[in-house]
C-alpha cells in the first residue's frame, strides 16, 4: 500500500474520531431518525474521502458541516418532516421549580436553556447550536449557512439575550446561586 | 465611549470571536464601562450554560461496519496491507499454562504461531469469549454444583470446566449458546459455525463418571477433579469441533477433555477467521453489515473481561499462600493475560504484571497485576510469607531501602530489574515470552520511626550506578548522550520544599546543571553546536582540575523556525484534576499557542479511559478556537495514556509538515502505567515516528507518583526531551520564554566524546550523566540514538580530573602501583601503551592538549551525523579567574552530590555549595538563582535533621 493511502486512510480516520458524534447530533437534527443520520453522516464521510485534502484542510469543520447540512437537507425533503426533535422539545418547562441538589438545578438550568431555544426563530436556533452544540467559530457557522458572519454574530447576540433574560429572570444568573449556597 | 447592550461585539468578544484589531479596540472601550464589562460575563456564563445543556444528548456514533466502509473507501481501493495492518495484526504466542486445570486437563496448550487475526476477528472473539464467561454461573446444571460449591477458590480451571460445561451443556443451556453465538459474531455464517461446534446434543455418550476416570488414568488427578462437574459429553463432539476446525484431526470424544477445550477454542478461531472474510467482502461504500442486535461494544466486553479475571486472580491470590500456589497463581494470571492478550483490538497490550521475587532471602513476595485498558487502572496487591524459594520465578530486584529497615514490605523501596520472563509450563518447549515489567515500589511516603528524612513512597526512578574514576591509560575515551531534561531539578525541589530529602537516584546531576540559564555564547560558524571549556581547580577537591564541557545550540528565532505541526497529548484523567496539574497546564499551554505563528498548526487528544480528540489539527491563526478548546479540558475518569500517545502520534502524522516542524507534547501527572521497553509496541511507533521527524516532549505534572524514569525514558525514545513543570514560573520558562528550545530541534543524535590525555591526566571522572553513558564505538555509530538539543539549548557536564602527577586513593579505587605518583616523573616512566603514545608524533603534538572534546550530531532532517572535534588545553587558570557560569556550576554538582550522598563528593557540604553560589550569583533574569539558593538553605534544614 503507498503511504498517500496509509496517510490518508489515518487522516479520515482522525477526522472520524473528532467529528463523528457531533456529526451524527448534528444530522439528527435535520432527520429526526438516527438510522437515516446515520446514513447522512457515512454519506459525508465517503464524500471527505474523494475530497481534495488540500482544499478542505484548515476549514475541515465548516465543510464537514456544510456537506453533512445539505446532505440531511436532502433527506429530509424526501422523507418527510422531521420528527423526534418535537417530542423532546415538548418535555422541557419554560422555567421548574428549584430542586433539592446541585444535579437537579443544573438539569432545571438545561431544560430551561433548551426551552428558551425553542423560542427563537428557526435561523437564530440553528445558528445558536452550531455555536454552542457543535462548537463552530463565526466564520464557520457563516460557511455553512452562506451566510455573512457578521448576520451569524447579530443572531447569536440576539439569541444569547433571550437565553440571558430567562436565565435572569430565574435567576440562576445571580451569584448566589452561582456560589451553590443554599 | 459605551458600549451599546445589544452590540453584537458584546458576544462576540465574550465568546472569543473577535479578531485582533476588533478585540484589541474593544477591549480599550470596554476597559472604562462596567455595564458591557458585567454583560460580558453575563454572555459568557451563559454560554458555558448553554453548552453544557446542548451537550445532554446522548452520543451516537456510526456502526462500526459504517466506520470500516469509510477507512477503506479513505484507502481508494488500495489493499490494506503493509503498513496498516501491521500495526493491526497480532502476532499471538500464546501459552496456557493452567496448573489448576490439571483436575480435568493436564494441560491444555492453545499455541497459535504468528496467527494473524484482523482487528475485527478479535472482537468477535473477545465477545465470545466474554459471552461464555459472563453466562457461566447460569449455565451450572443442579448437579454439577454440589461439590463446586465447596470450592470458593475461582480459578482459570473453573472457567475452563464451566466453558465446555455450557458448551456441551444439553436442553435450555443450547439456547443461551445461540445467543451467545448470535451475539459475538458480525457473520450468520461464522455464528452458525460457533452454534454447530456447541450445538447441544441429543444423546449423552460420555458420562461425568467416565471422564473423571480418564483424568484420573492420565495421573493427574488431583482434589479439584472431583469438584468440577463435566456434564456429558455430545456424542458427535469430534464431527462437530472438525466442522469448526478442519484442521484438526478429530479425536475420539473421551479421547481427554483438553480435545474439548481445544475445539472450542478452534471453533472460536474459525470464527474470526470468518470474521475476517466478512469484513474482507465488505469493502464495498455502503456495504453495511451489522446486525441489527449489536454486539456490545468491545470496550465493554473487555472490560467485564477484565473485572471477571480480576476477581479471578484476587480470590486466588487471597486464598493461597504457599508456593505451589503461588506457582499457580502466577499460571493463572498469566493465563488469563494471555486471554487478554489475545483479545485486545487496539494492539496495546492490555496487561502489565509484576511479580517480585524474593529479595535477598526475605521470605516476603508481593505480586501485582496492573491492568490498563478500557477502564481505570486497577491494582491487586498481595503479599504474604514465602515459605520457600523463589518458586522458579525470575526477576531480579535490587535496590534497598531508604532510611528505613527492611522488616515490612511498605517502606523499602526498590525496583526490580527488566527481566523477559519465560516458563515452559507444558513441557512441550514451547516458552511464553512475557515482557516483564519493572516498576512498582511500596509504602505511602515516610515511615514512622524512621530516622532519616529520605523520601521512601511511590515514584521510580532508576538504579544507577554513579561513574567513578578512570585511568585515560585503560579507557582513554568518555562517550555519553547529551541530556538537555531538566525535569529532574524541579522534582528535587518539590521534595525539599514538601520537607523531604528525595530518593539518591531522583537526583540527576546533570539535569540539575542544565536547569539553569548560562551566558554561553552560541555558535558563529556553520555548525549549529559551539563547544565551551573552561578549566580551574575543583571546589570539593582542591588538588583536582574541573573541566567544565558546555554545548550551546543555535537561537533560532521564533520567526525563523518552520512551520510547526503540534499535537498536545494530555492525560484528563481523574488525577489530573489538581491545582497543579490540568489548570496549570491549560495555562501552559496558553502560553505556548500564544507564541505560535500562524503557520503552526495545533491538536489536541486527550486520554482518561479511551483516547479522543479534543482539537482536530487546525492552523493557528484562529488561536481562539484553540484557546477555547484548552479551556474547555476537564479533568475525570482513568488513564489509558499508551491510547492517548498512539492517538496523538497519529493525528501529528495525519498533519505531518514535511521539512515542518512536528511534534507531540505529551502532559500527564505521570501516573502512567506504560512500561518502555524495546519491543514494545508504543516504543516502536516512537522510533518509527521518530524517522519521519515527528518528535515527543513529555511535560511532567504534580507530583506523587510521577513515574520520573519512565517518563524520561518515553521522552528519549520519542527523540525528544522531558521537563517537569511545578508551578506558573516554570510552565512560563519551559512553554513560554524557550519555546524554541522546547519545541524546534536544531541537532539531533547528539553525542560527546571526550579524548583524555594521559600525559596531562591521570583520571578523570564525569560527573552525572550516569545513564547517559554510551559504549566509546557508539560514538561513531550513527544508528545509535542519543538526545537533541533544541534552539537556544546549553548542554553542561563537569569532568572532574586528577591530573597527571597527583596521586589520588578515593573510593573506587586502589591507587595504582605502577602509576607515576609525583612530581618530575615522566612519560618515559609510564607504561608501553603511554610510551607508543609518546612515539606516534601525532600523540607528541597533542601532549600539551588536556583533553580534546569531540561532538556529533545530525541535522533534525539528516540520517548522516557530522562531527566537531574541540582540543582543549589548560592554561591553569585559579579558581578566582574562573567564569561566574563556571562556579555556579560547580555549586550545583556540589549539591546533587551532597543530596546524592556521593562517594565523591569530596569537601562538598550544602553551606560549601551556598558560598559558591553566593559568591556567583549573577546573571538570574529569573530568580531560578535566587531560589536555588533558598532551596540549599531548606536542603540543609532537611540534612541536619
Amino acid at each position: 500500500m503507498s503511504d498517500d493511502a496509509s496517510r490518508q486512510e489515518e487522516w479520515v480516520g482522525a477526522v472520524l474520531e473528532r467529528y463523528e458524534r457531533a456529526l451524527l447530533n448534528y444530522a439528527l437534527r435535520f432527520t429526526g431518525n438516527l438510522e437515516a443520520a446515520r446514513d447522512v453522516v457515512q454519506d459525508t464521510f465517503l464524500q471527505l474521502c474523494q475530497a481534495d485534502r488540500a482544499r478542505i484542510d484548515g476549514h475541515m469543520a465548516a465543510w464537514l458541516y456544510t456537506v453533512c447540512r445539505n446532505r440531511a437537507l436532502d433527506v429530509r425533503k424526501k422523507e418527510g418532516r422531521m420528527e423526534g426533535l418535537a417530542e423532546r422539545q415538548e418535555q422541557l418547562q419554560a422555567c421548574p421549580a428549584p430542586g433539592p441538589s446541585v444535579r437537579a438545578e443544573q438539569n432545571e438550568t438545561h431544560a430551561m436553556v433548551l426551552a428558551a431555544l425553542e423560542t427563537l426563530p428557526e435561523r437564530e436556533q440553528e445558528v445558536f447550536r452550531l455555536k454552542f452544540q457543535d462548537g463552530l467559530s463565526y466564520r464557520e457557522i457563516g460557511q455553512v449557512l452562506g451566510m455573512p458572519h457578521t448576520t451569524v454574530s447579530l443572531h447569536v447576540h440576539t439569541a444569547l439575550q433571550t437565553i440571558r433574560e430567562r436565565l435572569r429572570a430565574c435567576a440562576v444568573l445571580t451569584p448566589e446561586r452561582q456560589g451553590l449556597t443554599p | 465611549m459605551n458600549i451599546e447592550q445589544d452590540d453584537p461585539r458584546l458576544t462576540a468578544y465574550a465568546l472569543g470571536e473577535l479578531d485582533d484589531s476588533e478585540r484589541n479596540e474593544f477591549e480599550q472601550a470596554l476597559a472604562d464601562d462596567d455595564a458591557a464589562q458585567a454583560a460580558v460575563q453575563e454572555i459568557q456564563r451563559a454560554a458555558e450554560v448553554s453548552r453544557a445543556a446542548l451537550q445532554l444528548g446522548a452520543a451516537e456514533s456510526l456502526s462500526e461496519d459504517q466506520r470500516q466502509a469509510i477507512l477503506l473507501s479513505a484507502d481508494k481501493g488500495a489493499r490494506r496491507g503493509t503498513e496498516a495492518t501491521k500495526t493491526r495484526f497480532w502476532y499471538v504466542r500464546v501459552g496456557w499454562g493452567v496448573a489448576a486445570a490439571a483436575a480435568i486437563l493436564i494441560s491444555i496448550t492453545f499455541f497459535v504461531s504468528e496467527l494473524n487475526w484482523d482487528q475485527r476477528a478479535q472482537s468477535a472473539l473477545t465477545e465470545t469469549i466474554d459471552s461464555i464467561n459472563s453466562v457461566l454461573p447460569n449455565t451450572r446444571a443442579p448437579e454439577s454444583t454440589s461439590k463446586a460449591d465447596d470450592e470458593k477458590s475461582f480459578d482459570l480451571a473453573k472457567v475452563t470446566a464451566l466453558a465446555i460445561e455450557s458448551a456441551l451443556a444439553p436442553g435450555g443451556n443450547g439456547k443461551k449458546i445461540d445467543e451467545i453465538a448470535a451475539t459475538s459474531t458480525a457473520s450468520p455464517a461464522a455464528s452458525n459455525a460457533v452454534t454447530e461446534a456447541v450445538k447441544p446434543p441429543d444423546e449423552p455418550m460420555v458420562d461425568t463418571e467416565t471422564l473423571g476416570n480418564l483424568q484420573e488414568t492420565d495421573g493427574q488427578a488431583q482434589k479439584e477433579s472431583s469438584e468440577v462437574a463435566v456434564q456429558p459429553a455430545p456424542p458427535t463432539v469430534s464431527e462437530h469441533a472438525s466442522i469448526a476446525s478442519p484442521s484438526s484431526k478429530a479425536k475420539a470424544p473421551a479421547d481427554s477433555a483438553s480435545v474439548l477445550v481445544d475445539k472450542t477454542l478452534s471453533a472460536k478461531k474459525n470464527v474470526s477467521a470468518t470474521g475476517v472474510a466478512t469484513s474482507a467482502t465488505s469493502g464495498a461504500p455502503k456495504a453495511t453489515v451489522a446486525p441489527k442486535a449489536s454486539a456490545p461494544s468491545l470496550q465493554l466486553a473487555q472490560r467485564s473481561v477484565e473485572e471477571v479475571e480480576l476477581q479471578l486472580a484476587d480470590r486466588t491470590t487471597s486464598q493461597r499462600k504457599t508456593d505451589e500456589d503461588r506457582a499457580r497463581i502466577m499460571k493463572d494470571v498469566e493465563s488469563q493475560k494471555q486471554l487478554a492478550l489475545g483479545t485486545d483490538s487496539s494492539g496495546i497490550k492490555p496487561y502489565k504484571m509484576q511479580v517480585e521475587a524474593p529479595r535477598n532471602g526475605v521470605d516476603l513476595y508481593q505480586g501485582y497485576i496492573e491492568t490498563k485498558n478500557a477502564g481505570a487502572e486497577t491494582t491487586h496487591g498481595n503479599s504474604g510469607r514465602n515459605t520457600g524459594g523463589g518458586g522458579g520465578f525470575g526477576g531480579e530486584s535490587f535496590g534497598g531501602g531508604f532510611g528505613g529497615g527492611g522488616s515490612s514490605v511498605g517502606n523499602v523501596w526498590g525496583i526490580s530489574r527488566r527481566e523477559e520472563w519465560s516458563y515452559d509450563v507444558n513441557g512441550d518447549g514451547v516458552n511464553s515470552q512475557i515482557p516483564f515489567y519493572t516498576y512498582r515500589s511500596q509504602g505511602s511516603g515516610l515511615e514512622s520511626g524512621q530516622t532519616s528524612l529520605r523520601w521512601s513512597g511511590s515514584g521510580s526512578y532508576p538504579v544507577t550506578a554513579e561513574s567513578g574514576f578512570q585511568s585515560p591509560l585503560q579507557a582513554p575515551l568518555s562517550t555519553f548522550s547529551i541530556d538537555v531534561d531538566t525535569a529532574s531539578y524541579t522534582n528535587v525541589r518539590r521534595f525539599l520544599t514538601q520537607g523531604h530529602l528525595p530518593p539518591r537516584e531522583a537526583v540527576r546531576i546533570e539535569e540539575l546543571l542544565n536547569y539553569f540559564g548560562y551566558e554561553y555564547a552560541g555558535p558563529t560558524g556553520a555548525d549549529p553546536i559551539a563547544v565551551r571549556v573552561e578549566v580551574a581547580p575543583c571546589p570539593w577537591a582542591p588538588e583536582h582540575r574541573l573541566a567544565r564541557v558546555a554545548l550551546k545550540a543555535r537561537d533560532v528565532p521564533m520567526s525563523d523556525r518552520a512551520a510547526g505541526n503540534f499535537v498536545f497529548v494530555i492525560d484528563v484523567s481523574g488525577s489530573m484534576a489538581d491545582a497543579n496539574k490540568l489548570p496549570l497546564l491549560k495555562e501552559s499551554m496558553k502560553l505556548l499557542v500564544r507564541k505560535l505563528n500562524a503557520r503552526d498548526r495545533v491538536g489536541i487528544v486527550t486520554y482518561r479511559d479511551s483516547a479522543s480528540i479534543a482539537l482536530a489539527s487546525m492552523p493557528c491563526e484562529d488561536k481562539n478556537t484553540i484557546l477555547a478548546a484548552i479551556e474547555s479540558l476537564h479533568a475525570d475518569g482513568s488513564t489509558n495514556g499508551e491510547g492517548g500517545i498512539q492517538l496523538g502520534y497519529t493525528v501529528a502524522n495525519a498533519n505531518l509538515i514535511p521539512g515542518g516542524i512536528n511534534r507531540v507534547l505529551l502532559a500527564t501527572d505521570g501516573d502512567f502505567n506504560v512500561g518502555v521497553t524495546e519491543n514494545d509496541a508504543l516504543v516502536q511507533t516512537l522510533k518509527d515516528r521518530a524517522k519521519s521527524n515527528i518528535f515527543l516532549t513529555v511535560l511532567g505534572f504534580g507530583s506523587g507518583n510521577i513515574k520520573d524514569d519512565r517518563l524520561e525514558a518515553l521522552a528519549d525514545k520519542g527523540h525528544g526531551h522531558y521537563v517537569y513543570i511545578d508551578n506558573f514560573n516554570e510552565a512560563n520558562r519551559v512553554l513560554g520564554e524557550q519555546t524554541g528550545a522546547t519545541l524546534v530541534t536544531v541537532a539531533k543524535d547528539v553525542k560527546v566524546q571526550v579524548e583524555f590525555n594521559p600525559a596531562k591526566v591521570n583520571l578523570y571522572r564525569l560527573v552525572g550523566y550516569d545513564d547517559r553513558l554510551l559504549a566509546p564505538q557508539d560514538f561513531n555509530d550513527d544508528r545509535k540514538d542519543a538526545g537533541e538539543m533544541g534552539a537556544g539549548h546549553a548542554v553542561t557536564a563537569l569532568y572532574e580530573i586528577v591530573p597527571a602527577g597527583v596521586a589520588y586513593s578515593g573510593p573506587g579505587l586502589d591507587p595504582l602501583k605502577y602509576a607515576p605518583q609525583g612530581p618530575g616523573q615522566t612519560l618515559d616512566d609510564l607504561t608501553s601503551q603511554t610510551r607508543q603514545l609518546k612515539e606516534d608524533p601525532r600523540a607528541a603534538a597533542a601532549s600539551g592538549e588536556l583533553m580534546t572534546i569531540k561532538i556529533r550530531y545530525k541535522d533534525p532532517n539528516a540520517d548522516a551525523s557530522k562531527r566537531i572535534d574541540a582540543p582543549v588545553t589548560d592554561p591553569g587558570q585559579g579558581y578566582d579567574q574562573s567564569s561566574r557560569d563556571y562556579r555556579w556550576a560547580a555549586a550545583v554538582a556540589e549539591y546533587g552530590m551532597v543530596l546524592r550522598d556521593s562517594q565523591f563528593k569530596g569537601t562538598a557540604t550544602i553551606d560549601s555549595a551556598r558560598a559558591i553560589a553566593e559568591g556567583s550569583n549573577g546573571f538570574d533574569p529569573r530568580g531560578q538563582r535566587a531560589e536555588f539558593i533558598n532551596l540549599l538553605v531548606t536542603a540543609k534544614t532537611l540534612l541536619q535533621k
